[in-house]
């Protein structure tokens, strides 16, 4: 490598990370078009109607443990049995919702873990619970999911009929309850212990509609990339 | 390692080597368990 | 040293990232396995697409740029260095078209992120996401974190002497057995024990948590990718606080700790070769500043009120802090809770265990325990060599498989990987703060966290954060990831490439 490359051969090299550059542009655009024929379904129905409103200032005050006395009132001063919180005032502001009794609105997810005496639930209440819907069908991007970790006494959690998952918006649960922000039964964790707990939107099936715009790119590039690498391996036989 | 090491041991003995990872997680929550403790005591 | 590539260094260097792709596609049909049993339709046409596009590069490659030109140390750099962000690219290709990721960038990100087995997530919605996606999303810690290199060494290898040179850029530093084949034999099967037994572990654990068997397993053979190879990411939002369960977190504890040994750690306790492990630097480092900052931690939680008992300050206190240690990245809170729930000493705690991070040749990130080891033993040094009379010969050593003499050569490449890192820390930091939307802690805490490849978020990292810091947290996830001197030898590269064609 001590001598510089002669003139004709610095235009392979030319060529090499043109086709290289070329490649990542095409890739991109061509990702990038197969999303934009993705078939979609309308999410205006999977908006949760008749929600209580959230008894709240709209932007969550972050605080931190040494919060002064005078904001720590402020935060609590609206926090009634019917107040409805949401996960996002929570987790600004854990000690302001410490020990009190709430309401919490939102998707049941995941999974409901049986225990001894009680359920463990993922309770979500973003956008893709109460407004959107599941990501797969749109593209209406609402930032990460967020909710509460909720524990479901003596067969409460009977009532739920599905959680959410993939293709599927679970229950919309209207819990009361109360909110620990040091919860010993979970270790720490920042919980919400529920008594009471009624469906008001039922599980709502929605599967992601199927690509086949997409399915038939796949086909193809397959083949091709058969195709490539069985070239290849005679190629180095030789 | 040296080569002599390989041939005697071979490459060792997977249950050993978990057994033995065992052993050491255990220390090591005692470990945090006594400071978890002397901090609650001199603190809390 | 400057080099001045030809078109045939480049073919060299194509021609490995081409079998680099080659294993990636293998990931990725293997999703499209899963995908397929699963009848997640979109999901399997994504993970084709993506493992096509992988063939048809890399067979190109094989069939066009295989050279006889020998791989040296510098080709060895530039390969890896490439390898993490090519691999990135068309790792993102199933996430951009599952349409959960807002942009190119994001997508890109996520790739780099499980490459590296950082963990920062940008992903949306990943609670409704299709369960092959998000088994993607955690079998590429595992290929990312055994090494992508170490993978294709395995398997297309056929000369052992031509990619030794690759082993050692891969900022692995350990021989373990003589030859580099075996070597990487070793890992993967290190790996493979401890896939099925950790597997196992946690299915059992979440039987017991209360979930379903089947859903038992799918949360399990994720966990296990997360933990062992200390990536960071979780099957559900919630991350490992989703299971309420101490016998999950214990059985994710130990593998946090297997997967942040050093191979040859390993390989001592395989053999029983227990006081190797305990006079070792690394384990010595790790077990004082581990103890030191847990008391920090704990000091701090107590004091400022956010816990007042036993159980919390384990299973939320040392869980983090082990999750930082080992650079796994999983969490038990909810991350804007460490800055509204713990008061201020106990993430700073956090903080400084991110950057320390774990021991060297392991998947665990940061400075690393040998580095700061030797960097404390080269401090101590200089303090004897003062108190010592000048004609005094001062030797100071340290145990690492077996003793070294501390040389001035080590001391300084100790010295200088573990300020650039530091540099790292407080640019990413810096830039954070341009947007005005963060303060200091926030973006200290998450650049530490993306530099040092934890994982660990206090909330900056977000699906709509800025994309001017996007791209500032996934360049320090690279940079991390490969120690800087293989992007160094990139950049070098780069640049005599550019001047090599102007001069001429």
């Amino acid at each position: 490598m001590t001598t510089s490359p002669r003139p004709r051969r610095r235009r392979p090299t030319r060529w090499t990370l043109v086709a290289a550059v070329g490649l990542l542009a095409l890739v991109l655009a061509g990702t990038e078009l197969l999303l934009r024929v993705k078939p979609l379904t309308d999410t205006a129905a999977m908006v949760v109607q008749d929600l209580p409103p959230v008894g709240l200032e709209p932007e969550p005050t972050r605080c931190r443990r040494d919060v002064d006395a005078a904001t720590l009132e402020r935060l609590r001063e609206p926090l009634t049995a019917d107040t409805r919180i949401t996960s996002a005032h929570v987790y600004a502001c854990p000690i302001a919702f410490d020990g009190r009794r709430v309401t919490f609105v939102g998707e049941v997810i995941g999974d409901l873990i049986e225990r001894r005496d009680g359920v463990w639930v993922q309770v979500n209440d973003d956008d893709y619970a109460l407004a959107v819907g599941p990501m797969g069908g749109h593209r209406n991007h609402r930032g990460f999911n967020q909710g509460l970790a909720v524990w479901l006494p003596d067969g409460l959690h009977e009532r739920i009929e599905a959680v959410g998952g993939p293709g599927r918006r679970g229950d919309v649960v209207l819990l009361q309850g109360v909110l620990l922000r040091n919860d010993p039964d979970d270790g720490g964790g920042i919980t919400l212990r529920a008594d009471h707990l009624e469906v008001i939107a039922p599980t709502v099936e929605v599967p992601e509609p199927f690509h086949p715009v997409q399915a038939v790119t796949a086909a193809v590039l397959a083949v091709l990339a058969v195709g490539t690498l069985a070239w290849s391996r005679r190629v180095q036989r030789r | 390692m040296t080569i002599r090491d390989e041939r005697q041991h071979g490459s060792g003995n997977a249950a050993r080597g978990i057994g033995l990872l065992l052993v050491l997680f255990v220390i090591m929550l005692a470990g945090a368990a006594a400071i978890a403790l002397a901090a609650l005591w001199l603190v809390g | 040293m400057l080099l001045r590539p030809g078109a045939d260094d480049l073919r060299l260097i194509g021609y490995y990232l081409g079998k680099v792709l080659l294993g990636l596609g293998i990931v990725q049909v293997v999703a499209a396995l899963v995908a397929f049993g699963l009848r997640e339709w979109n999901s399997l046409s994504s993970f084709v697409i993506g493992a096509a596009l992988c063939g048809i590069v890399g067979g190109a490659s094989e069939a066009k740029l295989a050279s006889r030109q020998q791989l040296t140390w510098a080709h060895g750099m530039v390969t890896v260095a490439l390898a993490w962000l090519v691999g990135a690219v068309f790792a993102a290709v199933p996430f951009h078209l599952s349409g959960h990721y807002e942009d190119w960038l994001s997508a890109v990100f996520e790739g780099m992120s499980a490459l590296t087995t950082t963990g920062l997530s940008v992903i949306s919605d990943l609670d409704h996401t299709t369960l092959s996606m998000d088994f993607y999303r955690h079998l590429l810690h595992f290929a990312g974190g055994q090494g992508i290199i170490i993978v294709v060494l395995s398997l297309f290898a056929a000369g052992g002497g031509r990619i030794g040179t690759l082993y050692v850029a891969e900022a692995r530093d350990e021989r373990i057995l003589p030859n580099f084949i075996r070597t990487a034999r070793f890992i993967f099967r290190v790996a493979m024990v401890f896939l099925v037994a950790g597997t196992a572990a946690l299915f059992l654990a979440l039987l017991v948590a209360g979930f379903a068997p089947g859903r038992a397993f799918y949360h399990a053979i994720n966990l296990f990718f997360a933990a062992f190879d200390t990536g960071g990411f979780a099957p559900m939002q919630a991350s490992v606080a989703y299971y309420h369960s101490f016998a999950v977190e214990a059985v994710v504890m130990v593998l946090f700790l297997a997967g942040s040994l050093t191979f040859g750690l390993h390989f001592a306790l395989w053999n029983g070769d227990w006081r190797l492990v305990t006079r070792h630097i690394e384990t010595r480092t790790l077990a004082l500043s581990t103890s030191l900052l847990f008391a920090v931690v704990c000091f701090g939680l107590v004091r400022s009120g956010a816990y007042d008992s036993f159980e919390p300050l384990i299973r939320k206190g040392f869980f983090t802090l082990l999750s930082a240690v080992s650079s796994a990245g999983a969490q038990v809170k909810n991350g804007e809770t460490f800055l509204s729930d713990w008061g201020a000493l106990a993430p700073a705690a956090i903080v400084a265990a991110m950057a320390i991070g774990g021991m060297a040749s392991s998947t665990a990130g940061g400075i690393k325990a040998l580095r700061v080891g030797i960097a404390a033993k080269t401090l101590i040094h200089d303090v004897r060599k003062l108190l010592n009379p000048e004609s005094a010969v001062v030797v100071t050593t340290y145990f690492a498989g077996k003793r070294h003499i501390l040389r001035d050569q080590t001391a300084r490449a100790a010295t200088s990987v573990l300020l650039l890192f530091i540099v790292t820390y407080l640019i990413g930091a810096m830039v954070g703060l341009t947007y005005g939307t963060y303060d200091i802690t926030q973006t200290l805490f998450e650049s530490v966290s993306a530099a040092s490849n934890i994982g660990l978020s206090i909330g900056v990292t977000d699906p709509a954060m800025p994309r001017g810091l996007m791209a500032v947290y996934l360049v320090q996830m690279w940079l991390g990831r490969l120690e800087f001197v293989a992007v160094f030898a990139l950049i070098g590269y780069a640049i005599s490439l550019a001047r090599g064609r102007v001069s001429a």
